[in-house]
């Protein structure tokens, strides 16, 4: 990947409008995708009161971003010649039937912030679902224009996906969806010349926001249709071309940063020796003689998770009987994170969390950040971002994280001197330690219970709570601590503990830091990224047009994997949602859309069990690519793969290529019209 | 407003209210009267069955999965009403199903999980009555939640956690 000035842009554009003087082939394009709803189960709801004596407005929502809410609850009062006397919003964040994005700065907040700070009762709004369709967040409808070209030896020599996506009347996280599409525009694919454009427009519609897949799904399914025209329109295997294609660990993404995910090859090279694929032929003209008509389709995706600059917060403390509480500012909106970050505590603290608190924000003042753009390195509170909404896939690399640190500082700090207590030893390091049936161990010393060790830490005044706030910015921002007389380096910007037989928080200030900014990013391309890949069977009714799944291989290289159910349950979860996105679901973003209040479960499809070949989906598990991999977020990129696979699917099936999706019975019918 | 007195068997116990509106929906009795908030309210025209509760008409008579939220309470007056809050034994023990669905990582956000318990509940009392051969298993199980939405999980789970308790309840398959 080359990085060009704008005047070299205009140039790649030139050369892409004249292909055959390069030598290349080239296809164009323009692809569209719909306006979905992420219809999660629970259509939102909150309550709100203001306790006018103490000036606090309380809010009780099921939300994934509650420390943005917060925010701009407060911000809606804050002018000082404000007769209403709200000094503080109180939020208290409901666990949420799904999300999927669609909670994510909501106007919901708003709504009934305004409301009671008006009203002397408290109120309630509870959207029926006409209302969470007439009003909720929506995917961004998509068009996408495409060139792609080809050289003689295969390779793609230049590519071209402006990126259009419709944001709705009200700026919710639109800019940032176009980044993702933007930065997620070449697909999986190593291109050396790229002109990616990519903007969200104001519109009409219903607010556009963050949705699950976040402007990938958009621009992917764009690339994954045309390189398989252009493998059709060249001769050549579509898996064969994107094979050879495919970025390679370390590979440059869209951005320039050496940062391409393992196990695009690996996928392409395994589709393509599938019998679903192998077959696909064959069983196409067998089945063609009693009138089916079948197709088969392969896509592959790769997106990034996390924001890129991502802040955590989480809390660990042990009581004196070994039992351990999580308290963090993650959401679980059907996620797993709460049975994820129970499980986390297990490496260096021996057991599973029994409890996880989850959408805590006033917990965390203690440790006294203080948010700034720009870097202030003298100041120990500083940080560039305190906190974020809880999406990207982002529990498994980052919240695991910062538990995992106050884990850390827990087990040095806490357990390792009740260790020693015990054991009668001076010195005693994490790496001399194990976990054993939940007992610590070492080498020539009786084991020791979780709980014994926990007695002797708040009996002895060791730390048995330890509350961090980390920051990750392409690297986590790490530093040296002292507690005690003794000095640690972790990948934490902030620590308050808690030591046994005392109840205030003791701020540790970082030493020696590296710190990071939010721009850091871009510095130390510190994008992270997955990669996964869908191989669908469809059939296709020849008289009504119907589309049916046949049959799927779903493959994810997801690193480490934390949870197999969980991973394997988000993968099912992307699966259908992808199904969904390539065959069922729209609503018009015009006038005859969710907005005019008229729509319901009846009218808008989401997929049943029978749409999305339960017991025929088979899932692919790399292993992890060595020792250290990472444990990739898998819940957004592996829907990427699965509408643009059965939009090729349908091709393959009924030899029209269609370009806009859902791909729904009637387009069907009137493609074989003509 | 039509207001009834209603009497009903709920979970085991007996409800009677005077003045309810007739026309109130179960799930809103369950939720707003009662305090019983594992019903849950989704699409609010019967389509996506999260709201699903299991009734028997009449004393001995079989379970039937219907939906509560398009049932008016006057619908269920000497009626026996089973929600998801009636499954545990009395001595404080999950129903198979709930410990299956547990085993299975069946449920993600949780939201449709009452449904699904409340359908398979029912198909499981219509199996005691009528017990159907292995190979049956599967079609049952799509007769009874085929439509139940759920939008976190990809039903997977759900259909494996009800297969292993049909396959494994005594009595159930031939």
């Amino acid at each position: 990947m080359i990085f060009y000035t704008l005047g070299w842009v205009d140039k790649i554009r030139q050369q892409l409008k004249e292909p055959e003087a390069q030598g290349w082939t080239a296809i164009s394009g323009t692809y569209e995708t719909q306006m979905v709803d992420p219809m999660f189960m629970e259509p939102e709801a909150g309550l709100a009161w203001f306790d006018r004596s103490a000036g606090t407005l309380h809010l009780l929502i099921g939300t994934q971003s509650p420390s943005i809410d917060v925010t701009a609850a407060l911000q809606i009062f804050s002018d000082p010649l404000s007769s209403l006397g709200i000094k503080h919003v109180k939020l208290t964040a409901a666990y949420p039937g799904g999300g999927f994005g669609g909670r994510d700065t909501s106007i919901l907040c708003l709504h009934l912030a305004i409301a009671a700070a008006y009203s002397e009762k408290p109120i309630r709004i509870a959207n029926d679902r006409f209302e969470q369709f007439q009003a909720g967040i929506k995917r961004h409808a998509s068009r996408c224009e495409v060139t792609l070209a080809v050289g003689a030896d295969m390779k793609f020599k230049a590519l071209r996906n402006h990126i259009y996506l419709n944001g709705g009347g009200r700026r919710n996280v639109s800019g940032y969806v176009a980044q993702v599409s933007g930065i997620n525009g070449t697909g999986p694919y190593s291109v050396p010349l790229v002109d990616i454009w990519s903007r969200a427009i104001k519109t009409q519609s219903i607010t556009a926001g963050s949705v699950r897949g976040f402007g990938a799904v958009q621009s992917q399914f764009a690339v994954e249709t045309i390189v398989d025209e252009l493998a059709v329109q060249i001769g050549a295997d579509p898996i064969e071309l994107r094979r050879l294609n495919a970025m390679v660990e370390g590979d440059a993404v869209s951005t320039g940063a050496p940062v391409a995910p393992p196990g695009l090859a690996e996928m392409c090279a395994q589709a393509a020796a599938h019998r679903l694929w192998r077959d696909r032929d064959a069983k196409q003209k067998e089945l063609a003689v009693i009138g089916e008509v079948y197709g088969v389709g392969f896509a592959m995706s790769i997106k990034n998770y996390g924001t890129g600059a991502d802040a955590v917060l989480d809390e660990v403390a042990i009581d004196a009987n070994g039992k351990i509480t999580v308290t963090t500012n993650v959401i679980d909106m059907g996620t797993g994170t709460a049975t994820t970050l129970a499980i986390t505590t297990a490496r260096y603290l021996g057991a599973n969390a029994t409890t996880v608190n989850t959408g805590y924000l006033d917990t965390f003042e203690a440790l006294q950040l203080e948010e700034g753009f720009k870097m202030q390195a003298d100041n120990p509170r500083w940080t560039p971002l305190i906190y974020e909404s809880t999406k990207a896939a982002s529990t498994s690399s980052k919240w695991v994280h910062g538990v995992e640190q106050a884990c850390l500082v827990l087990l040095t700090t806490g357990l390792l001197p009740a260790a020693r207590v015990l054991w009668g030893v001076d010195t005693l390091s994490v790496d001399a330690v194990t976990w054993e049936d939940g007992k610590l161990t070492s080498e020539g010393y009786d084991p020791i219970p979780l709980a014994v060790l926990a007695k002797t830490a708040h009996d002895k005044g060791f730390v048995v709570s330890a509350m961090i706030h980390a920051f990750f910015s392409g690297r986590w921002v790490e530093a040296d601590y002292t507690v005690g007389s003794s000095k640690f380096r972790w990948q934490i910007d902030a620590l308050a503990i808690q030591r046994g037989g005392q109840t205030d928080r003791e701020l540790i200030d970082r030493k020696n830091p590296q710190l990071y900014t939010v721009e850091s990013i871009w510095e130390g391309n510190g994008q992270t990224f997955c990669a996964t890949a869908c191989l669908a069977g469809v059939r296709v009714d020849w008289k009504t047009g119907q589309i049916r799944l046949d049959e799927a291989v779903h493959f994810i290289a997801p690193g480490k994997v934390l949870q197999q159910d969980l991973m394997e349950g988000q993968l099912e979860g992307c699966f259908a949602m992808g199904v969904g996105q390539a065959l069922l679901e729209v609503t018009p973003a015009d006038g005859s859309g969710a907005g005019d209040g008229l729509w319901n479960l009846h009218v808008y499809h989401v997929p049943l069990s029978s749409d999305v070949a339960l017991g025929k989906v088979e899932t692919v598990t790399l292993p992890p690519e060595s020792p250290d991999a990472p444990a990739r977020g898998i819940a957004e990129v592996a829907m990427i793969p699965i509408a643009p696979a059965i939009g090729n699917a349908v091709a393959h099936a009924t030899g029209v290529r269609f370009r806009k999706l859902p791909i729904l019975p009637e387009d069907v019918r009137a493609a074989w019209r003509g | 407003m039509n207001r009834i007195d209603l009497d009903f068997t709920l979970n085991g116990e007996r409800i009677s209210k005077s003045d309810v509106p007739g026309d109130m929906k179960l799930v809103d009795f369950l939720q707003e009267e009662l305090g019983l908030t594992g019903t849950k309210f989704c699409c609010g025209i019967a389509v996506c069955r999260a709201c699903t509760v299991s009734v028997v008409r009449a004393e001995g008579g079989h379970q039937e999965a219907i939906r509560s939220c398009t049932t008016p309470v006057s619908d269920i007056r000497g009626h026996f009403v089973t929600t998801v809050e009636g499954l545990e034994s009395d001595a404080g023990e999950l129903h198979s199903l709930q410990q299956a669905f547990l085993d299975n990582f069946s449920f993600q956000c949780g939201y449709c999980c009452p449904g699904f318990l409340m359908a398979s509940y029912a198909l499981l009392d219509k199996l005691r009555r009528q017990p159907i051969p292995a190979e049956k298993v599967d079609e049952a199980i799509e007769n009874a939640v085929g439509q139940h939405v759920c939008r976190c999980t990809g039903y997977v789970r759900y259909h494996r956690a009800i297969r292993q308790v049909l396959m494994e309840t005594p009595g159930l398959v031939t």
